[in-house]
């Protein structure tokens, strides 16, 4: 096998394809644009990843190639751009291995200055609020806190790839195992060629002592992210997970497939936040991230708890279902979100619901916010198999407009075979009325300031759960992504 | 696929080139063509996803022979109250029977070549649509003009009879009012044995016009009942319309409503009770095409033994249509450990000042309620039926005709377990 990272891509340059060069502006490596079995041998060879890893990859890649990739979006005015694989370079590396930064002070400043700008000063906040951060900087983990804290209790908390080296046995029980490698198109496109992401694992009857959190940031040019977190909550533990998105302003289009899976063993629980802030292209719809996630729980233990809240502001595209499948008995699943739309984006969301244990239960709140020209589509499947019985669902999902050239659309697809299961679907569409904003405004509150106020009442429910440093930076996300939107 | 088979001896496929020398040449082997290249659909077609048609599929099917009615039957199917009774026997008219056509109504057959069909909704996607073309010999057409009004409802029977063959047939209802103008129509569908039946109604609505129409499906335990309901409204009617399903293997419903005209009001309801391995699929799109306009979808389904019931609806908002109001609710009551529910309340919504909401409950009987009778001396089954039957007068009450009320009202009561011991009082209408 081709072991030398090296020497392959050596010989990688000199193949006459190779004419793009090294994107060195921050010190990183990316190998050429293309998408072939060569390039995933690389990946795996650079990664020095054991042999049935490789194995893995190139089965995925190629269930892919035999697969098609999915036409979805559904409305009219819809603009897709075709997304050109063979253009994508699917690998980048802020720096080789040898010299990564051991602690906050050896990042590159010039990543730090991003987290400036972006308003997430990143000591702070770990300091501030004892967040330990893995931050993800394009498709390498740059920066660890606290590992020491975590040690301690037993948790493992790593970017994917060490844990690869540290806990190959871990990693190959649970990789693949809630999302098959060719569960659909984008993650069997993950599982082929995903560079790295977080790995979890809570020990039996640990509760996590910090709220984890990773960032993560597209930076390099047409390096699609292909991340992939895996989190193992053994029996009777507890862990919190925040995911936080910003992408800085760019004008290219760019493929995020991330592959997220979650495990929880009897009577532990996995709380899974979100905060999606990739770039969403400029108000024309020029530019912009397509975020085709992959993201699913399985509730494995019996009264095992999984809980995904989402904040969706970013992205020209989203498609993006984060599920749980409830398999032990008495457990219970959640999912939470808020998507909200603007200029021409367009974010299909929702969650699905398997119901397979007895007295399992599901909660499912969604609010779409659409405004400009957006449009925003909850779809989600509540199933309820034969042997759950007494299962319980009830799903909420709310839609609001703003403008006259938005759109909201719901696509809930509910499937009972249990008589003693109770289902409940409800949903609502509305527009802020003037008269709300008259009132406001009448009180000298701005527009801008009664529009940011009525939609934080309408995601209330949702932003209550998510962290609470998560549910300011959140709050102050819908109003930026909101400014303009009413005049 | 029934309709071409390799060696060309499919008995309806001939049937259709005989029609075709008749009349609606064009139209009929348009109609084919379509439904060849459709084909029998299977679950792999989302439309179809949760109805099984392997059986119709590997059906070989024949044209309904002419037929008579029997007295008796047709006794059971008598609704009174009802003005005009019109009986078709496997798709065509059957005189002796009905009573006299009333002024507004007329027969399609000999209208055949002038009528312009299918113009309501495009079902080009459907092969049940496209069959009910193909295979159309008669059916009724109503007309009323401006201003006024059909006197009473007008009652339309059809009924599917035949020898041991499996048999196709369908029946047209254009209906077609003024500005103004007021109607009913009932519609009843029946008959025993293997059938394949592809009732096809089509409603056009002028300014301020009221329809309200009711089709209730009696039909025997082996009859593949795939309808269609499609209507379009100008500005201000009313169209309110209700299925009402008692009988049949698998009774599919496809409704499209077209609110084309400010201020339209369109409802489309339904009610089924299952038996046995009875599948109920209703597939319904209400289009708001114009400002103002309110819509309201309801299904219920009680659903006993192995039946199953499956909802998927739609609602799309077009741009522009400002004050739209529409509610979609699919309530299922799951009866034993096999019943299975499937629902799909979808909104499409591309304008902003709308009001739309949509619910979906599937569960059992309410044990709080069933404890609350039970405590009063109710016994336990008389408890159950009660609930049930409390479940399905939402819907009930709303059909427009009391004599329609009670007819159905005894068809449900007789397959509802534990009804017999209900007091008649009780679910009086």
């Amino acid at each position: 096998m081709e072991t030398d990272p090296n020497t392959m891509l050596d010989q990688w340059a000199e193949d006459s394809e190779y004419k793009w060069g090294f994107v060195t502006d921050i010190e990183s490596e990316t190998v050429p644009p293309g998408l072939n079995e060569d390039v995933i041998r690389l990946i795996s060879a650079r990664k020095s990843e054991p042999e049935w890893l490789l194995e893995w990859r190139l089965d995925a890649f190629a269930k892919w190639q035999e697969m098609t990739e999915p036409p979805w979006a559904h409305w009219p005015d819809h603009d897709w751009r075709p997304i050109d694989y063979q253009a994508i370079s699917y690998f980048s590396a802020p720096k080789s291995d040898d010299d990564r930064p051991k602690s906050l002070d050896e990042v590159d400043p010039k990543l730090l200055e991003t987290y400036e700008k972006l308003g997430i000063p990143l000591e702070e906040r770990a300091a501030l609020a004892g967040v330990a951060v893995d931050a993800v900087f394009d498709s390498v983990s740059v920066a660890t806190t606290f590992r020491d804290k975590l040690a301690e209790a037993g948790v493992i908390f790593c970017s994917f790839s060490e844990a690869v080296q540290e806990h190959p046995e871990l990693v190959r029980k649970y990789l693949g195992k809630v999302v098959p490698r060719t569960d659909n198109f984008f993650a069997a496109l993950n599982a082929a060629v995903f560079t790295d992401g977080s790995f979890v694992y809570i020990p039996k009857g640990v509760r996590c002592p910090m709220e984890l959190s990773t960032y993560f940031r597209i930076n390099q040019m047409n390096t699609g992210q292909f991340e992939r977190t895996l989190i193992i909550a053994e029996e009777g533990s507890y862990v919190s997970y925040l995911e936080g998105c910003t992408a800085p302003q760019r004008d290219e289009n760019q493929l995020h497939a991330a592959v997220v899976e979650l495990i929880a063993m009897e009577d532990a629980e996995i709380k899974y936040s979100t905060i999606q802030n990739w770039y969403p292209g400029d108000e024309n719809g020029v530019g912009g991230i397509y975020n085709f996630v992959t993201k699913r729980g399985l509730c494995q233990g019996d009264r095992s708890h999984i809980s995904w809240t989402q904040v969706e502001t970013g992205s020209a595209m989203t498609w993006k279902y984060p599920s749980c499948v409830l398999k032990g008995d008495d457990s219970v699943g959640e999912f939470y979100s808020v998507a909200l739309t603007n200029n021409h984006q367009q974010a299909d969301t929702g969650t699905k619901m398997v119901h397979v244990g007895k007295r399992t239960r599901s909660n499912v709140v969604s609010k779409g916010i659409s405004a400009g020209k957006g449009h925003n589509t909850y779809r989600g499947l509540v199933k309820i198999l034969p042997g759950a019985a007494e299962a319980r669902n009830y799903t909420q999902c709310d839609s609001m407009l703003m403008g006259s050239a938005c759109g909201a659309h719901t696509f809930p697809v509910i499937e009972v075979e249990n008589p003693t299961a109770q289902v409940e679907h409800e949903a609502s569409t509305t527009k802020i009325g003037e008269d709300q904003i008259f009132y406001c405004n009448q009180r000298g509150i701005s527009s801008e300031d009664a529009v940011s106020m009525i939609v934080n009442g309408f995601c209330r429910e949702v932003l209550a759960e998510l962290p609470m440093e998560f549910a300011v930076e959140a709050r102050a996300l819908l109003a930026l992504s909101l400014e303009d939107s009413v005049g | 696929m029934c309709i071409k088979t390799l060696d060309n001896t499919c008995p309806l496929c001939d049937a259709i080139d005989s029609l075709a020398s008749q009349s609606m040449g064009e139209q009929r082997r348009a109609a084919c063509e379509r439904l060849n290249e459709l084909g029998w659909p299977t679950r792999k077609n989302d439309a179809f996803r949760y109805c099984n048609l392997k059986p119709l599929s590997e059906t070989s099917w024949h044209p309904a022979p002419s037929a008579s009615p029997d007295a008796a039957t047709l006794d059971a199917l008598n609704i009174a109250g009802t003005g005009a009774r019109l009986v078709f026997v496997n798709g065509r008219f059957d005189e002796t029977a009905s009573s006299t056509l009333p002024d507004q109504a007329r027969l399609l057959a000999p209208m055949l070549n002038e009528m312009e069909l299918d113009r309501v909704a495009d079902f080009t996607n459907d092969p049940f649509a496209q069959l009910a073309t193909a295979l159309v010999e008669d059916g009724v057409v109503i007309e009323v003009p401006d201003g006024q009004e059909l006197s009473e409802p007008i009652h339309i029977v059809h009924l599917s009879s035949g020898n041991d063959d499996p048999i196709a047939s369908t029946l047209r209802i254009v209906i077609r009012l003024g500005r103004n103008a007021k109607a009913c129509v009932l519609e009843t569908w029946a008959g025993d044995g293997p059938t394949l039946v592809t009732p096809m109604t089509e409603v056009e609505l002028g300014e301020g016009a009221h329809c309200d129409h009711a089709r209730l499906v009696e039909h025997g335990d082996d009859v593949w009942h795939m309808g269609a309901i499609a209507s379009k409204q100008a500005a201000d009617s009313t169209f309110e319309s209700v299925v009402l399903t008692v009988g049949g293997k698998t009774i599919r419903t496809l409704a499209h409503s077209s609110l084309d005209g400010e201020g339209a009001h369109a409802a489309v309801r339904g009610f089924g009770i299952g038996d046995d391995q009875r599948h109920m699929d209703s597939r319904l799109h209400v289009a708001h095409m114009a400002p103002n306009c309110t819509s309201r979808e309801i299904f219920k389904h009680l659903l006993p033994d192995h039946s199953t019931a499956a909802f998927t609806a739609r609602i799309y908002v077009n741009e522009g249509a400002h004050g739209t109001d529409a509610v979609q609710t699919s309530r299922n009551l799951l009866m034993s450990n096999t019943a299975k529910a499937w629902s799909r309340p979808e909104l499409e919504i591309y304008a902003d000042d709308v009001k739309c909401t949509h619910g979906a409950t599937t569960g059992e009987i309410d044990p709080g309620g069933l404890f609350y009778l039970r405590a009063r001396g109710v016994p336990e089954a008389t408890a159950r039926a009660l609930l049930a039957w409390a479940f399905a007068a939402e819907v009930i009450n709303e059909v427009p005709v009391a004599d329609l009320r009670t007819h159905l009202a005894r068809r449900i009561l007789a397959q509802l377990p534990g009804a017999e011991t209900l007091d008649e009082g009780v679910v009086s209408l």
